[in-house]
This record gives C-alpha cells, structure tokens and sequence, in this order.
C-alpha cells in the first residue's frame, strides 16, 4: 500500500477522531473559549490602533516644538512674535493635519499588512516573506 | 448588536474550537493554545472585523498559523536563553531538543471507552511527533479541508513546500499509525 492508498483509506477516521476530540471538550475549556471570543469582539468596539494612540502625544511634541521654535526674534532683539503669530497657526494647522494623516496611514498599513505579505508571496511563489526560498 | 459583529460572532463561536484543538497538538499545552486563540481572534477582530466574511477564514487560519509559529520561536529563544526547556525523550530513551518534536500528553479526554482513549492517544502523539509544518499542513488539508493553495496562504508558504510537508507527514504518520480506525 502506498501513502496515497493509506490516506484514502484512514483520513475519514483520523478526522472522525479530531471531530471528537471537539466534541467532547471539557466545559471549562468551552467557557474559557467563550469569554475570549467575547473579549475579541468587545476589544474590536474599542479599537485603539497604533495611530490613535501615538497622535495624541506626537501631536502636543509638535505643537510645543513649534511653539518654541516660532518665538523668533529679529536682529535688533525685537519680538517678532505678532508678525509670526499667522505663519505660526498655519504651520500648527498644517503639523495637526500632517499626524492625523500620518495616523491613518499607520492604522491602514498595518490593517493590510497580512494582505501585502500574501501579495508578495503571490508574485514570487518560490519565495517566502523573507525572500528565501522555501523548501 | 450590529450586523457585521454578530457574522463575525457567529464566525469565531464555529471555528474557535477546531482552533484550540490544532493549537493544543501543535503546543502540547491547554494554557498556551488558549492563549494563542485569543490572541488570533483579537487580532482579526481588529485588523479584519471590516473585511467581507468570506475572508475571515483564511486571515483567521494565517494569523492563527503565525502565532503558533511565534510561540515556537519564542520557546527557543527562551531554550537557549535558560536551558530549561525540558528535554523529550523518545521511546528509546534518547534525549532530543527538537522544539517541533514535543512529545505530548493527551490534549483530548473523551470520556469513556479504553479503546476510544487509546485511538485518541495514538493519533495525538503521532500528530504531536510530526515537525510543526508538516503537522499543522496535514491538520489544515484533512481536517479543516483546505485546498493546496488555501493552505499555502495560511501558512505563508508556496505551494510546493505545503504538498511537500503534506506527502512527508503523511508517509510519517502511516508508519507510526498503520491501519487506523475509528470506533
């Protein structure tokens, strides 16, 4: 007998097997099963991607940063402050909008990043992720 | 509770036990398996939750695929960090150190009958014995009834090496199983 004969003749016992390895699964496990489900679904209504964490903080760096930096001065020691004032809140807006972009663009990356990773496998089926070849 | 939540309830409450039990042979460890399909329906949840239904089982078999080859990796790390990863013998007696040849204690209880304790014990050790690709390829093509290149995308490898792990598992476990049945 070969493999191929074997497997014809012994795969539907073997899954009949695992079938009730699953079927005959403790209740604790089950319940441990349950509430992770339910801890999945509950964490994806309060999704709390690397964007959304990280823009809050990277934004406020930013705006003291720009802050500090538009506090300028003339040669004469003279405050430039008012004339900057505009140019300030347009870099503020710009900067806010820069990490908001920023943001989704991480969060959307990283959302697709398994899908890239089949992609690539699909362009060079003899190589892995990592750009070997698989044996 | 919205429509797209309960289709993905629905989704993880079917495939959530088949994922412990591929996870327990490829682990030998109950803790660890549930972890790790936590862990897997977390991150689908997360990333994919938006995807169409359709796509969840094979992001869910990839991701759960890369944790369990995450645990793997870590385990060796640990191995070589601290050398107190216990040593499997065979049954010869010989130590081995292969992290992907664990030997396991039975995962699955059925309750009753000697003989069916015995089949299980039988085919849980045979699988468990296998090197982790091949396992988890031969669990993914019999057991969950992938096809070749379904389960080359779940494992993230070509198409080849999946019926290469496939036929090696295969003449592996009909040498250590032989005529197998199920009572």
């Amino acid at each position: 007998m070969n493999d191929d004969k074997w497997l014809q003749q012994n795969q539907d016992a073997i899954r009949k097997r695992l079938d009730a390895c699953v079927d005959e699964m403790d209740a604790a496990d089950l319940f441990r099963l349950r509430q992770a489900r339910q801890q999945a679904l509950d964490s994806g209504s309060r999704k709390t991607g690397f964007g959304r964490k990280f823009a809050l903080p990277v934004v406020a760096a930013s705006l003291v940063l720009v802050i500090l930096l538009g506090r300028g001065f003339d040669n004469n020691g003279l405050d430039l402050q008012p004339e900057l004032n505009g140019q300030q809140n347009n870099v503020i807006a710009a900067l806010a909008d820069v990490e908001l972009l920023a943001a989704q663009e991480q969060t959307e990356f990283y959302e697709n990043l398994d899908f890239y990773e089949w992609l690539a496998l699909e362009q060079n089926p003899e190589k892995g992720m990592n750009g070997q070849v698989n044996g | 509770m919205q429509k797209n939540t309960q289709e993905l309830e629905h989704f993880l409450a079917g495939v959530e036990r088949r994922a412990l039990q591929m996870t327990r042979i490829a682990t030998s460890s109950n803790e660890e398996a549930l972890d790790i399909v936590q862990e897997a329906m977390m991150t689908l949840v997360k990333r994919y939750a938006q995807r169409d239904g359709r796509e969840w089982p094979p992001l869910f078999h990839r991701i759960l695929q890369n944790r369990i080859r995450d645990w793997y990796r870590r385990q060796a790390v640990q191995r070589k960090l601290f050398g107190w990863f216990p040593l499997v013998n065979n049954d010869d007696g010989e130590a081995q150190e292969e992290m992907e040849s664990v030997a396991a204690a039975s995962t699955c209880e059925p309750a009753h009958q000697l003989s069916n304790q015995r089949m299980t014990d039988e085919l849980e050790k045979a699988l468990q014995a296998l090197p982790l690709r091949q396992q988890q390829t031969f669990l993914l093509r019999v057991w969950e009834g992938l096809n070749v290149a379904e389960t080359a995308k779940a494992m993230g490898i070509s198409s080849g090496s999946v019926k290469t792990h496939f036929s090696r598992a295969v003449h592996s476990l009909r040498e250590s199983l032989g005529d197998y049945r199920y009572e």
